[in-house]
């Protein structure tokens, strides 16, 4: 019994340590291990938030096979940064009522963050901040993809994003006539 | 999500542009995001018959609206014509939405006078049938109410009307039904010794619905000329509601 009982307090006591370590290890699909902010970790993602409280976390490294090294560098990278900056009121606000709220112009240093990735990096970054649920971090990437067609003509975005245009000519040419005043500048 | 969904072909040459994620609640999450100009939705529809299922879901364009809500640009303003309001775009092409989309005819042989346009609404006196419409110029959804009972004491012509619209839901579109009238009228010319002025609370819920009609008296005149109302535009509507507030 006595032995037990000595168990189960090493057994708490390594809870504990656990708990009080400030940061996490999360693992790539493959195998690159990257520490981060527990705070900001639950803090920017609802998934992480979640693991943390349930105590899945694995000291050894949480596995997240779906994302790749180079987009969970990215999510590091930028929980990091997130940890490092004070968050406005407009960023709690948005990330409160984030289906609803009214847009938010990313930060001077989210803007910075993502034009210096690449179109792959981007896209794959916004998968993982999709799959962690960050929803900050969502609303960066995909306001910086929607900005990739501003001002674009339905071919140029075609051309940005390769993406093969199924519509017949007819087709096509009905929907301009329905809404041509949209097309006046092509 | 699957795990071959997340991962993407990486493009076979450099200069093969990286395909987008194909994941429907991510394009929506980029779609949202699109500035709110007219053009933005239709030109991006015409990529591909993914991007238009997408786009023209009413679903989706309700969280757009809701997404933009206060910052949607200004497409342009009516002005009061014989023929019924007329709009004035104000936007460059290819936002620039055309007079006729917009404007709206007076039926044959009916006076119109244009009160005011708010929510996206306009608000019309018709003087020759002695009703308030209101009518969506994007839709042509029109619904007509009789005017209160007082106004049609005096002759319509000579009648000074000053109307606005009201809804408490401001992110949403909502029915036409949901939106309340406010009516501010004198019965005569306004340097007239015997002027009265009259409000009027309308539901447009409720047919020829006067919810709250009053015959002010000359006290309330007397401040209400102070504060020159027949040439107040947007504030028209809480005077109204304050001097409601004021006759209980």
């Amino acid at each position: 019994m006595e032995v037990d009982k000595g168990k189960g307090e090493a057994e708490e006591t390594r809870k504990v340590a656990e708990a009080d370590r400030d940061t996490v290890t999360l693992k790539s699909s493959d195998g690159k291990l990257f520490e981060v902010s527990k705070e900001a970790a639950a803090r920017l993602s609802t998934v992480l938030a979640g693991m943390i409280a349930g105590g899945s976390i694995d000291d050894n490294g949480t596995d997240l096979k779906q994302i790749g090294s180079e987009a969970l560098e990215n999510v590091v990278d930028y929980c990091n940064k997130h940890a490092n900056s004070i968050p406005s009121a407009a960023l709690i606000s948005s990330s409160i009522s984030f289906n609803t709220a009214p847009f938010k112009e990313p930060e001077e240093w989210e803007r910075k963050f993502v034009d210096r990735l690449s179109h792959d990096a981007l896209f794959d970054l916004v998968e993982a901040a999709n799959f962690l649920g960050m929803e900050r971090l969502l609303d960066v990437t995909c306001h910086k993809i929607s900005e990739m067609m501003k001002g674009k003509s339905p071919d140029q975005i075609r051309e940005v994003f390769n993406i093969k245009n199924d519509y017949t000519k007819e087709e096509l040419e009905e929907i301009r006539q329905e809404l041509a005043w949209a097309f006046y500048d092509d | 999500m699957s795990e071959s969904s997340m991962c993407r072909g990486r493009p076979s040459s450099p200069a093969l542009a990286a395909p987008l994620p194909d994941n429907d609640d991510i394009l929506r999450e980029i779609f949202l995001r699109l500035p709110p100009f007219p053009s933005s939705l239709p030109r991006a529809s015409l990529v591909c018959k993914r991007w238009r299922r997408l786009l023209s879901d009413p679903r989706f364009l309700r969280r757009f609206r809701a997404f933009h809500h206060r910052q949607a640009p200004l497409l342009g303003f009516f002005i009061a014509y014989s023929g019924g309001p007329y709009f004035i775009p104000t936007l460059e092409p290819p936002d620039r939405i055309p007079s006729a989309r917009l404007s709206l005819d007076a039926p044959y042989h009916k006076a119109w006078t244009f009160l005011c346009c708010r929510h996206g609404l306009t608000l019309i006196l018709n003087r020759t049938d002695l009703e308030i419409t209101v009518c969506d110029p994007v839709t042509g959804d029109q619904r007509c109410s009789a005017i209160p009972p007082g106004f049609k004491r005096h002759d319509p012509r000579l009648v000074k009307c000053k109307g606005a619209l009201l809804c408490d839901d401001h992110a949403s579109r909502v029915p036409l039904e949901a939106f309340k009238v406010a009516l501010l009228w004198t019965d005569g010319l306004q340097l007239d010794t015997d002027l009265q002025m009259f409000a009027s609370f309308y539901n447009l819920r409720l047919v020829c619905g006067v919810t709250s009609s009053q015959h002010l008296s000359r006290l309330i005149i007397g401040w209400a000329s102070l504060a020159s109302w027949l040439r107040i535009r947007s504030t028209g509507c809480s005077m109204v509601l304050g001097i409601m507030a004021s006759l209980g």
